[in-house]
């Protein structure tokens, strides 16, 4: 910010050598010179004047003009005291202040302090009280152009459109934040909000909105394979529709494409791979299809998560293994139980493969 | 720029033991310089602050420099006659954060008796939404971080019976992510801190198995970087303090072993400033109480055998998770 005019307090006067303040006594942290505080604090002599005078009138819930200034220089010495903005909220109200200066005001305190929690929960209280959203966008763009990341400006972004339902554009924004940082896990979740709260998803049909998701994200994937947000985000789409994971013709060419055609190892690809093997097997547990394909999808598991233990990511390679051992475990049980119980087999599984979805 | 994977690299002459009576003199020191003026401005977090050093400085089995009636005398002070809440310090609105560092506290030295119980169950369940969610305070700031905070508060006082639970639950649930994590509000961002919270809130409900385990445990043992640390969300730099907020939420799913213990290790133990003590977020940054208990806490889940067993849900020593008779829920 190039107004630096706030960031300073130039010339402070000290609330004890203001006329306007005689009338107050000053009420310190502690009740008297002979306690010991538990954890020593050295204030400055500034933020310990304005504090104590704080103290003093919130303890007599005084609501003035006076308190509201003061709880501005108390704001500038600590924007993240969560009591100033409650004590500041008050006195507005019993002043019966126009809330709108508020609005910029906390602007300017936001685009210094993205990360402060207590300003933007202040900022929500204004514009709930005001019942006007109408510069929320604009501001969380302005938050996040600073930090793409910021979990406040997001989370904000969020519980704004929610309570104001505004979600024209917000598929265009969500694109345009992937477009600057395809790796910006943050709009990726976004996205998986504004298409969840935009969109009916029924019946695990794949809609035509579920389609070109499907394709955006495999577009990106090609892209840039090893990122995680995008790889998750096809899975989160995947679950709406019958068949989950491995519910799409489309992503299921896609990776068997990259992976036998292409080479591809990059690890959320074989995780995606893996967890189609696993939803496979649940499917088709118990069926006379299952059995018989068992024994292959075993091998094929083992396979990959050898890879991945041994090669691709070493790091991980306890989870790698414990996948392939509870895969195996899987296919032992299916199996005895097959010998144990021949004869059910047919009923039993039709019956939770068709409820599973 | 943007094909490059966020991470750092870990100093050659970084520390490579535990330095254990530099934590304690930086712990106790903490604030005393008169030159701290950051320490003034935190006021506002006061009790946690005491929280992380207090706890910090058991985990290691140190004596505060203060007597310990003193600090109970003190978080006595911070407890609103009005609302029974505790606040970050005298002067202060309670908040449901200072209220459950103010009981881990108290708990800690087996001193709950010294507050009014009563008042603290009253402002818990003052803070219950119709939703199920919980406010921090009386702004009526909604996140899992404060659902979290009440259910473990009346954990620590036995008086989980006086929230609805049912409903705590549900809302909890309802910030569940499609990727499995867990976000501050329904369809917020993953962030492993607030996995912590959404894990340690089922610990303490004994409802763990809302989560499919095994997603989550990959999602989180995917935040360990090349470097050894952790990070909190995709793509996000590693900080000593997720090597908490990940490996407790491990530990509660049994999926401890998932990350790399070794070079995890290696980051946490170079996140030491070998001058004044205290942990820091990365190597070379400034020590502060917040780093030095996470990371203590999370060389104590590695298995550090001179570092107290630290409980991974409510991040106290696990002896006096035992002395309270609480039985968290933590899946092997």
């Amino acid at each position: 910010m190039a107004d630096s005019s706030d960031d300073e307090v130039p010339k402070h006067v000290l609330f004890k050598d203001r006329p306007e303040w005689k009338d107050i006594e000053p009420l310190g942290e502690y009740d008297s010179d002979e306690e010991q505080p538990v954890v020593n604090i050295e204030y400055s002599a500034e933020f310990k004047d304005c504090y104590d005078y704080f103290r003093a009138v919130a303890q007599k819930r005084e609501y003035t003009q006076r308190v509201l200034d003061l709880t501005d220089t108390a704001i500038k010495f600590n924007p993240a005291n969560y009591t100033i903005w409650g004590y500041r909220f008050d006195t507005l109200k019993a002043l019966e202040k126009d809330l709108r200066p508020e609005l910029e005001y906390t602007k300017r305190i936001i685009l210094k302090q993205p990360k402060n929690y207590q300003v933007w929960n202040y900022r929500n209280l204004i514009v709930t009280e005001l019942q006007d959203a109408s510069n929320e966008k604009e501001l969380t763009a302005l938050a996040l152009a600073e930090d793409s990341k910021n979990y406040h400006a997001w989370d904000y972004r969020i519980s704004i459109l929610r309570d104001f339902k505004m979600y024209d554009g917000e598929l265009e924004f969500a694109t345009q934040m992937i477009e600057d940082d395809v790796r910006n896990n943050s709009a990726w979740n976004y996205r998986d909000f504004v298409i969840h709260r935009t969109n009916n998803f029924w019946d695990g049909v794949e809609t035509d909105v579920i389609k070109s998701e499907i394709e955006y994200t495999l577009d990106k994937i090609t892209k840039l394979m090893d990122n995680e947000s995008a790889w998750s985000y096809l899975r989160g789409i995947l679950a709406n529709i019958s068949g989950g994971i491995c519910g799409s013709k489309r992503v299921n060419d896609f990776c068997h494409n990259l992976y036998y055609n292409k080479g591809n190892r990059c690890r959320f690809l074989l995780s995606f791979m893996l967890d189609c093997c696993f939803r496979d097997h649940e499917v088709t547990y118990r069926t006379k299809e299952g059995d018989e394909r068992g024994p292959q999808l075993l091998a094929r598991i083992k396979e990959l998560c050898l890879e991945l233990a041994t090669e691709h990511d070493v790091t991980r390679k306890q989870y790698w293994m414990h996948l392939s051992k509870s895969f195996e475990k899987m296919i032992i049980k299916a199996e005895l139980e097959r010998q144990l119980y021949p004869s059910s087999e047919d009923e039993d599984s039709t019956c939770s493969c068709s409820t599973e979805d | 720029m943007a094909k490059l994977m966020k991470d750092i690299e870990v100093p050659s002459d970084a520390p490579k033991e535990i330095l254990f009576e530099k934590h304690v003199q930086f712990i106790n020191e903490y604030g005393k310089d008169e030159d701290n003026f950051e320490y003034g401005m935190t006021d506002y977090l006061r009790l946690s602050g005491m929280y992380w050093g207090l706890t910090a400085l058991e985990l290691i089995n140190a004596q505060p420099s203060q007597c310990k009636d003193n600090i109970i005398d003190y978080v006595k002070k911070c407890q609103d006659t009005n609302s029974g809440g505790i606040s970050a310090c005298t002067g202060h609105d309670p908040h449901i954060l200072h209220t459950l560092c103010g009981i881990q506290i108290l708990a800690m030295y087996d001193r709950v008796d010294a507050i009014d119980v009563e008042g603290v169950v009253k402002y818990v369940k003052s803070l219950q939404q119709p939703d199920g969610s919980f406010s921090g305070d009386k702004w009526g700031e909604i996140d899992l971080r404060f659902s979290f905070c009440s259910v473990m508060t009346l954990s620590l006082l036995n008086r989980l019976d006086a929230i609805d639970l049912e409903k705590a639950i549900e809302y909890v649930e309802k910030c569940k992510n499609f990727d499995e994590g867990f976000g501050s509000r329904p369809q917020s961002e993953s962030h492993a801190g607030l996995i912590f919270c959404g894990v340690g809130f089922l610990s303490l409900v004994n409802r763990l198995d809302i989560i499919n385990r095994d997603s989550l445990a990959w999602w989180l043992c995917e935040r360990q970087l090349p470097s050894g640390g952790l990070c909190g969300r995709p793509e996000k730099l590693p900080d000593v303090c997720y090597s908490w907020w990940v490996l407790s939420s491990l530990a509660m799913l049994g999926r401890l072993h998932w990350v790399d213990g070794d070079s995890l290790k290696t980051f946490i133990l170079a996140c030491q400033d070998a001058e004044i003590g205290g942990f820091t977020d990365r190597p070379g940054n400034v020590p502060d109480p917040f780093h030095t208990i996470f990371g203590l806490a999370a060389l104590s889940l590695l298995g550090e055998k001179h570092i107290q067993q630290v409980n991974p849900t409510y991040c106290m020593p696990q002896s006096v998770i035992e002395r309270l008779g609480l039985k968290p829920q933590i899946l092997t």
